[in-house]
């Protein structure tokens, strides 16, 4: 079960301690920090001269230069400024799973939690969004101190449930943003794709980080009636000689969504709910998927 | 062991026959899998019936059958015949009527019986090696014996194939009453009648009157046709030890004290008393406690008028009904009645005669002696289908335990 507490996900933390998330593209207008804008500014750093047009700010004239050449030039310098992130976890019944563990569900909440803090490290503001059909969690991107202990309450109360979709939770998505989706994509990913491509389009950074587990993978030999429990008039025999076929089919799949997702221009990162949090953390924010 | 209707039996071996077939070519449900990504698996039907190839779950299999033919047993009514044997049952009369001492044809029956009971107007029975007890004051009844009889029979009926009934009895006319033919006729076998000799009636010289004057009581005795019953003696002043002794030796003693202070009195007056069917009707002025004994005479609200105590071989009677020495309600008619029911003998007036031989006839009736099936076999029968019901239930509720847990497994 996920940890309740910022406590309980020291260990997480301390190994992403100092971890950047840069931004793929220059950032627009925002408040100071840490990723390059699009815009100029006033930092200190001299990119270039330009000469001076009617209409320009005078403040920016380097009068040292008017003085010594009488020309008048703008001293032109680059901006940093801060990209909002906003994660948005799955918590869908197909995240309860493998039972009694619920490892998928428990990564699921060190990725949302790790990434969080990653961003955070760079001063950007971090807000949570959670797909739940009982319980839904709207967390608005703040830079506070306490943004990352109200993520990890909020992401502790729930238990995945039911089959809440994630698209209704794109229109929160302003352009700009940083939106981490954190999910099994086994919902509704066909009606989400092309909402995503529109915020991309719109200038938002898609992350898409799919959680898998061994046991999706490598089920059981065991013959038993699979039940999809988000849908449960989806019902297989699961038996040893079906498995191979298995296998092939859900890897398709899984190709053939991350190619859709990278198509659309988001990053796309497959992790293992058993594999360690900080290195997948490490993997999604540097953009590897990592995925056979 | 035989069995009731058979055909129970072949019905549960031949479903027992298909469950076990049923089990070998069962049509399996695999157990429910949560699975998220259960839409990459390739379909195939949920379940299918197959042979087969190695039979599993065999304790469900046990249990099922096991439960089935349990069953068909049940329904089966499974009899175990007892053994050939005689038993007998031995009902000798202790009641006023017979003789105090046993002659020798009761000695014979007594020692070759397996179940001796003893009866008045209540039965018991003796106990093996035990003493048969001395005659009795009371008052005998054959429908008491012969249902004494049939309780005892049950008990007897494992031990031996057929019972026999032995009453030893004078057979008098006081011992039979309007049931006791009824309940006879409840003895599917006949019965052996084994007269003994009856009583010989006690006479004991000292009986009279005793008390003051003025006294009404003397006048209602003065009326009675032949005075005082010889062996009654009725007492209006004080009892004494003489008075006590004479008892003993066989008399009617009768304590009507004249005095009202002699029992503490109860609530209300009376206005009537019955004693042997005949009832005086008159305004008694008060009621007492009187001493615990059979029943005599009672008011009209059901209260003892009147009791009897043994003692020795005769009885005291406590009278308790005050008659008041003015006015003439103790010469009435129906007083008169009453005061010879109250002075009577112990025990109440006797019928010695004995029984007319049509009577005695129908007692013994005809045929063979009592099966023993006929009165023990259906209660085993019916501990035995009960038991195995209880089985089977028992079986099924494991068999219930054993499936789930399986399929939890």
């Amino acid at each position: 079960m996920p940890a309740s507490s910022l406590r309980e996900y020291g260990p997480l933390l301390d190994a992403l301690a100092g971890l950047s998330w840069p931004a793929r593209r220059p950032v627009g207008a925002g408040a100071a920090g840490s990723h390059p804008s699009r815009l100029r500014g006033m930092a200190a750093d001299f990119t270039e001269y330009r000469p001076y047009r009617f209409g320009d700010d005078p403040r920016r004239l380097d009068w040292k230069l008017l003085a010594r050449t009488d020309r008048a030039y703008l001293r032109l310098t680059d901006d940093n400024a801060t990209r909002s992130t906003l994660l948005l976890v799955d918590a869908s019944a197909s995240l309860a799973f493998p039972e009694p563990s619920l490892s998928k569900w428990t990564q699921a909440c060190r990725l949302a939690v790790g990434l969080a803090a990653v961003a955070r490290n760079d001063g950007d503001p971090a807000g949570l969004v959670v797909a739940h059909e009982h319980h839904p969690v709207r967390l608005v991107p703040r830079a506070r101190s306490g943004t990352i202990p109200e993520i990890a309450r909020a992401l502790g109360s729930l238990h995945p449930g039911g089959s809440a979709r994630l698209s209704p939770a794109l229109d929160q998505v302003r352009a700009g943003w940083r939106l981490v989706l954190i999910s099994d994509f086994l919902g509704d990913e066909a009606a989400l794709l092309p909402l995503v491509r529109q915020r991309i389009v719109a200038g938002a950074e898609v992350f898409a980080v799919q959680v898998v587990s061994e046991e999706e993978l490598r089920p059981p030999p065991a013959t038993r009636l699979a039940v999809d429990p988000e849908q449960p008039e989806v019902r297989h025999v699961l038996q040893a000689d079906l498995l191979s076929a298995y296998a092939e089919r859900f890897a398709a799949w899984r190709a053939e969504l991350r190619s859709a997702w990278r198509h659309a221009g988001a990053e796309f990162t497959e992790v293992r709910a058993e594999e360690d949090a900080a290195r997948a953390i490490r993997r999604i924010v540097a953009g590897v998927d990592g995925s056979p | 062991m035989t069995f009731a209707a058979p055909l129970w039996l072949a019905a549960a071996g031949v479903v027992a026959a298909m469950v076990v077939g049923l089990h070998l070519l069962s049509r399996r449900s695999p157990r429910t899998y949560r699975f998220p990504t259960a839409r990459f698996i390739p379909d195939r039907p949920a379940s299918a019936p197959a042979p087969a190839t190695r039979p599993t779950d065999l304790l469900l299999l046990l249990l099922r059958v096991a439960a089935v033919l349990l069953l068909g047993a049940a329904f089966a009514r499974p009899h175990i015949a007892p053994p050939h044997r005689l038993r007998t049952i031995v009902a000798i009369d202790r009641s006023r009527s017979a003789a105090a001492e046993l002659d020798s044809a009761a000695v014979t029956a007594v020692r070759d019986a397996d179940v001796v009971l003893a009866f008045d107007s209540v039965a018991t029975t003796v106990t093996s090696g035990g003493e048969v007890p001395p005659a009795s004051q009371g008052h005998g009844s054959l429908s008491v014996a012969l249902i004494a009889a049939m309780r005892a029979a049950p008990r007897l009926a494992e031990s031996g194939d057929s019972i026999e009934l032995v009453i030893v009895s004078p057979f008098a006319m006081e011992e039979w009453d309007e049931a006791t033919l009824a309940i006879r006729r409840s003895w599917a076998g006949s019965i052996r009648l084994v007269p003994m000799a009856g009583a010989s009636p006690t006479v004991v010289e000292g009986g009279g009157l005793r008390a003051g004057g003025n006294d009404p009581v003397v006048a209602s005795v003065a009326l009675l046709q032949g005075g005082l019953p010889s062996g009654t003696r009725l007492i209006r002043t004080e009892v004494t030890a003489a008075d006590s002794a004479w008892a003993r030796e066989g008399g009617t003693l009768v304590y009507w004290p004249a005095r009202d202070s002699t029992w503490p009195r109860k609530d209300g007056p009376a206005t009537g008393v019955v004693a042997g069917g005949y009832a005086a009707v008159a305004p008694f002025a008060y009621r007492t406690e009187l001493p615990t004994g059979r029943v005599v005479a009672r008011w009209g609200d059901g209260a003892p008028a009147a009791t009897e105590r043994p003692l020795g071989a005769g009885c005291e009677r406590d009278v308790g009904i005050p008659l008041p020495a003015a006015g003439d309600i103790a010469l009435r008619p129906g007083m008169l009645r009453l005061v010879r029911q109250l002075t009577g003998a112990c025990g109440g007036a006797r019928a010695d005669q004995p029984v007319t031989p049509g009577r005695l006839d129908s007692l013994r009736g005809t045929g063979g002696l009592l099966a023993s099936s006929s009165v023990a076999g259906r209660e085993r029968q019916r501990v035995a289908h009960a038991g195995l019901l209880a089985a089977a239930a028992v079986l099924l509720l494991l068999e219930l335990v054993v499936r789930r847990d399986r399929g939890a497994a």
